[in-house]
């Protein structure tokens, strides 16, 4: 009858005990943070890529241009298949306050829009043709 | 006996697995954060080059410097209103590029907001040595190029080439004082067209004196007037160019100095900041 009884209340205490250790245990998994290696990388995709554009004076080349929405697209498709990415471009012009006078946009083929978005901009001036542009861009993965 | 000893290393294989999980936490939790930190540099870094990148533009004056030269690419006389395009800039970066994640202000030397319209000079400099490039204003019709005495000595030589687009012809004045001199400049200027180069034929000049050489273009006597000397002070000049408001001439004007330690400035500050870090650097 005491043997019993030690045993079934050592059997009750093990349980108890792993139970207990468990729930720890999920607890610290449900805690641990994801590394955002995915959106560093993204981030600087995205801003080299505007950075490139911006530099090379192709961002100022769209102002004006009809054809400005596929010519986006194609530097678009140079990125790596699995980089997805929407750029849209502002192009402002000063009349007292700051009008938007154009905008283009292209998303790169076969990508179609993901939760997880990261956006990077830049910012470029064409003062020739007296006009301030704001491209943005967001990025996530296929 | 055997059951305790079950029981006991279960409770240790558990302990051993818990102990192992919060390691591997407090680590993650460490790279995240060292990530969130090199995004949020990496935005810091952009959004500064976007802007400085972008004032060479507006002022028609791209700076640039690699090793001991520095290369000043300047359009003579402005071709838009520079101070308007610098207002509006201004206002174009603070409402629509700056955001709620982002603060970007442009600064004088002094940390203080700066107006760029107002109180941006028309000049850069050259620090420590305080060679100055600067223009009377923002209409551009005038370039000087100034050194005190006692800081010429940094200067190797200047080399300028003017693009004038179009027929012309020069003229210089003979016999200029050339060296050995106490203030001695290494200097060359050549004018070009699409189809023809003048380099003017002297190299070294003695800038405690005057001299001039003008440049005909099209049907415009002295469209561009190139004065070097006189270094002695208040004027400190070492070179001025004047040009009519009927011409436009792109100029590049390279200044090789005897040090690579030096920096460029408009004496103005670009102020990135987010809630992770700041980078307040001179434009």
């Amino acid at each position: 009858m005491n043997k019993g009884i030690i045993l079934t209340s050592d059997a009750l205490l093990a349980a108890f005990t792993t139970a207990i250790m468990l729930t720890v245990i999920v607890g610290l998994l449900s805690v641990n943070p994801p590394i955002p290696f995915d959106k560093q990388q993204l981030e600087s995709i995205g801003n080299d890529f505007l950075s490139v554009l911006q530099q090379d004076k192709t961002l100022n080349s769209y102002i004006g241009d009809s054809q400005a929405d596929s010519k986006l697209l194609s530097q678009l498709q140079l990125l790596p298949d699995q980089y997805c990415a929407n750029v849209t471009l502002k192009i402002y012009r000063y009349q007292s306050d700051f009008l938007i006078d154009e905008t283009h946009n292209a998303v790169k083929a076969g990508c179609i829009k993901g939760q997880e978005l990261t956006k990077v901009k830049r910012i470029f001036v064409d003062y020739k043709k007296d006009r301030f542009g704001l491209a943005e861009m967001e990025l996530w993965l296929k | 006996m055997k059951g305790m000893l079950l029981t006991l290393s279960i409770f240790l294989v558990l302990m051993g697995i818990v102990v192992y999980l919060t390691v591997i936490i407090f680590s993650n939790t460490d790279k995240a954060s060292l990530i969130a930190e090199s995004i949020s540099a990496q935005r810091i870094y952009y959004t500064w080059m976007a802007v400085d990148k972008n004032f060479g533009q507006i002022t028609e004056a791209v700076v640039s410097a690699f090793g001991n030269s520095t290369e000043i690419n300047d359009t003579l006389p402005a071709q838009k209103d520079i101070q308007s395009l610098l207002k509006e800039y201004q206002e174009f970066v603070e409402k629509n590029y700056a955001d709620e994640t982002i603060a970007i202000r442009f600064e004088d030397p002094s940390g203080n907001y700066m107006n760029l319209s107002q109180d941006l000079k028309p000049k850069i400099t050259i620090k420590p040595m305080n060679i100055i490039y600067s223009w009377p204003d923002w209409g551009k019709n005038e370039m000087n190029l100034n050194v005190a005495p006692e800081n010429f000595s940094f200067i190797q030589n200047i080399t300028i080439l003017l693009n004038v687009s179009n027929n012309f012809t020069a003229s210089y004045k003979q016999n200029p004082k050339e060296c050995p001199a106490e203030y001695c400049l290494n200097f060359t200027l050549k004018v070009y067209n699409n189809t023809y180069e003048w380099t003017y034929p002297y190299s070294q000049l003695d800038i405690k004196f005057d001299n001039w050489i003008f440049v005909n273009i099209g049907n415009q006597p002295t469209a561009v007037k190139v004065y070097t000397g006189q270094i002695d002070p208040p004027a400190n000049r070492v070179i001025n160019m004047d040009v009519i408001k009927d011409v436009v001439i792109d100029t590049s004007t390279k200044i090789k100095l005897n040090t690579s330690d030096f920096y460029i400035s408009w004496l103005a500050k670009i102020n990135v900041t987010t809630p992770f870090g700041t980078k307040v650097d001179w434009i």
